[in-house]
């Protein structure tokens, strides 16, 4: 009856507000349902803000990947035993949009409300830096793949492990080949973009470089994010340096072969880090990718041994199968957190955070990364990587001699004109 | 600074000119701030990409083909979005544009990801050198296609009826009323013509640099900037502002270092406004909310 004198304007608006309000209770209760549920079985929830968009989500992608394939595969085995129990693995995993405050936010949202008892690190020194200031706060462990520039481990902090050693020992790699070519180079030149783990990553080769008698006669930073590139180039092709070395991002990196091939810029030995080997990079670059130099901390050849899953080989075998291509290292390197993890839980036999605290530190881990061996500051202090260069398409490991694959192209022919 | 760095400024204001365009042309015509100028040209940047990678169509001859799609997405965007907010205040069609913005950018990232992607057609890297600078083939047509726009739409705005009745709406849209022009039409079309521009621009954007869902973000500030440098509602204006920007952010990089690359675009835009207000090529009735 009371409907009748109801105008239809009114039913419709009130019917598409109850609505959406179920919607949202819905959503909201169901997933506190489901988190509810999983408290009464025996999990470990393992959070991280990673970047599935902006400009580093293409790495934030690939090490997300790795999370879940550990996650899955620890899953498939039982759980994770820690002192004779099994604890299944709850991953959750945010979008921190490549930005440090919206990845603080969701760590403290993921530590506070979504009550996680680990953090997996974000991409990224910048990131890392910004985010594990928080589980710092909250006294839960965070472990970073990929957060390796040497300031990051320089803050007194107890609850943060990193997984790749500080830039500048893998980069160094890149002066210490020179003296293994003919003719000698003698003059190198840096450039960088204005960001934390590109400028501590370049001011590390610059000290190896003059550390090693090699003449820095450029060294130069440029904006992050910029679009033109021309005037180092400009700058640089006066001085005519022999080695031409830049620890850019994945856009920069290809601008800067692009510009130079442009602009008939030519060096003797052009190196870059290991975004140089990421199939974006060689896609966009095709030809031009020949014969540029990259450091690496992980390459196939090397099938490093895993404690937890056997070998890195076993690791791949295990990616191609459930996504039918091969993994980067950025995956690699999620695998290989969940793995120091895994290991320190069951050495500790605890889920103290003190206990598995001192687990880390005091154990040395085998993962399918590589070797992972902690000072008191949270960094890796074993571990090296290897220098691959681009030889006809292909990324050949050209250093250390003992895992040199092929002698390496040098000098750099001169840019053609196609 | 040498030739070579001139020439390289010179090249890249085409590019400049191209994504300040469209731009200009809304929020001169209409104004309307077109918050999703940037995330269009990504679009168009895409667009260009994928005939590029699956049928090897040449950037430039897919210009057409991106500037058709986008009108495609401009004209119902100011015909069923904007214009039913035009009347009320500008932050309305801020909003509508920044909400069809984030429709873009999302419908990107899930349909193609996140990868950075590059075309490099196969005269990339040539280019023809005079004494000692050298002038690639691929800034050259940039160029070449920013005058071209600029020249083309001019014509079209002072020699068609269609062209005429925008510039006619754009002084005095009650009087264009009163003479018979569809106000709605007009913007609507205005609207797909400017989105058009930022599909060609995204185009060459794709074949000059690597492209990704995150590069809409700069090129809405860069046309920000340059079209009302150059004067809003005059294409030759965002020819002039993207080759002052252009020249600024070179002899910051070069006198001052890279860092300084923007600063000095930005301090030369708003001396540029401080003592011509209506931009370097602008005249008043533009623009006049």
């Amino acid at each position: 009856m009371v409907l009748r004198c109801w105008k239809r304007q009114n039913v419709v608006k009130v019917a598409a507000i109850v609505l959406m309000e179920l919607f949202v209770i819905l959503l909201w209760g169901g997933e506190n349902l489901v988190s509810a549920q999983n408290q009464a079985a025996s999990t470990i929830r393992i959070g991280a803000a990673i970047s599935f968009s902006g400009p580093l989500a293409r790495e934030g992608n690939s090490i997300a990947k790795g999370y879940e394939l550990w996650a899955e595969e620890a899953n498939e085995h039982g759980g994770l035993d820690v002192g004779g129990k099994k604890y299944k693995v709850q991953l959750k995993l945010l979008d921190d949009k490549g930005d440090s405050s919206t990845g603080v936010k969701l760590v403290e949202k993921l530590i506070t409300d979504d009550k996680v008892e680990f953090v997996f690190g974000p991409y990224g020194s910048g990131m890392t830096i910004a985010a594990s200031a928080v589980n710092e706060k909250y006294k839960k462990l965070m472990i970073a793949p990929m957060a390796n520039a040497p300031d990051v481990y320089k803050r007194g902090f107890k609850y943060l492990f990193g997984l790749l050693p500080p830039a500048n020992r893998g980069a160094g790699n890149h002066v210490n080949i020179l003296r293994f070519l003919e003719p000698k180079p003698k003059t190198v030149a840096v450039v960088y973009p204005d960001d934390l783990f590109p400028s501590s990553t370049a001011k590390g080769i610059k000290e190896e470089a003059e550390k090693q008698g090699f003449k820095v006669v450029y060294f130069e930073k440029y904006p992050k994010g910029s679009k033109d590139l021309t005037p180092i180039i400009s700058a640089l092709q006066p001085i005519k340096p022999d080695v031409f070395i830049t620890t850019g991002y994945m856009e920069d990196s290809v601008l800067l072969v692009r510009t130079s091939r442009e602009m008939r810029f030519n060096v003797k030995y052009f190196g870059g880090l290991d975004l140089f080997l990421h199939e974006d990079f060689l896609k966009a670059l095709g030809n031009d990718a020949e014969d540029l130099f990259s450091h690496a901390w992980w390459d196939k050849v090397a099938n490093m041994k895993s404690d937890v899953f056997g070998s890195a080989n076993k690791v791949i075998e295990l990616y191609e199968t459930k996504h039918h291509t091969e993994p980067n290292y950025y995956t690699i390197s999620g695998v290989a957190t969940g793995e120091v993890l895994q290991s320190a839980l069951t050495k500790a036999g605890s889920l103290e955070t003190d206990k598995i605290r001192a687990a880390l530190l005091k154990n040395q881990f085998h993962t399918s990364l590589l070797a992972v061996k902690y000072d008191d500051t949270g960094a890796n202090s074993s571990g090296s990587g290897v220098l691959i260069q681009i030889q006809k398409g292909k990324p050949v490991v050209v250093y250390p001699q003992e895992l040199q694959q092929a002698k390496p192209v040098y000098p750099k022919p001169p840019w053609g004109n196609k | 600074m040498g030739l070579q760095e001139i020439a390289n400024a010179l090249l890249l204001a085409g590019i400049y000119a191209c994504v300040g365009m469209g731009f200009s042309l809304l929020y001169g015509v209409m104004n309307i701030v077109n918050l999703a100028h940037g995330a269009m040209v990504m679009v168009g940047a895409y667009i260009s990409f994928w005939l590029f990678t699956l049928w090897g169509i040449d950037p430039f001859i897919s210009i057409p083909a991106s500037a058709l799609l986008l009108f495609a997405i401009g004209y119902p965007m100011q015909a069923y979005l904007v214009n039913n907010v035009i009347r009320s205040d500008i932050l309305r069609s801020l909003l509508v544009t920044y909400g069809v913005e984030m429709l873009l950018l999302g419908a990107v990232l899930v349909t193609w990801g996140s990868n950075y992607r590059a075309i490099t057609p196969r005269y990339f890297g040539a280019g023809f050198q005079i004494g000692r600078v050298v002038i690639p083939y691929l800034r050259t047509g940039v160029v070449a296609v920013a005058l071209a726009m600029a020249v083309g739409l001019n014509l079209f705005m002072s020699r068609t009826r269609i062209g005429m009745a925008i510039k006619a709406t754009a002084l005095n849209k009650e009087a264009a009323a009163l003479v018979g022009i569809n106000i709605r039409r007009i913007y609507a079309i205005s609207s797909g013509l400017g989105c058009a521009l930022a599909g060609a621009a995204g185009t060459l954007v794709a074949a000059s640099y690597t492209i990704s869902p995150s590069i809409e973000g700069p090129y809405l500030g860069n046309a920000f900037v340059i079209a009302v440098l150059g004067g809003l509602g005059n294409m030759m204006g965002a020819v002039a502002g993207g080759v002052v920007l252009a020249l600024a952010e070179t002899v910051g990089a070069v006198y001052f270092g890279m860092s300084f690359q923007r600063l000095i675009g930005f301090v030369i835009f708003l001396l540029v406004l401080i003592l011509r207000p209506y931009g370097l090529m602008g005249r008043r009735f533009y623009a006049e909310i």
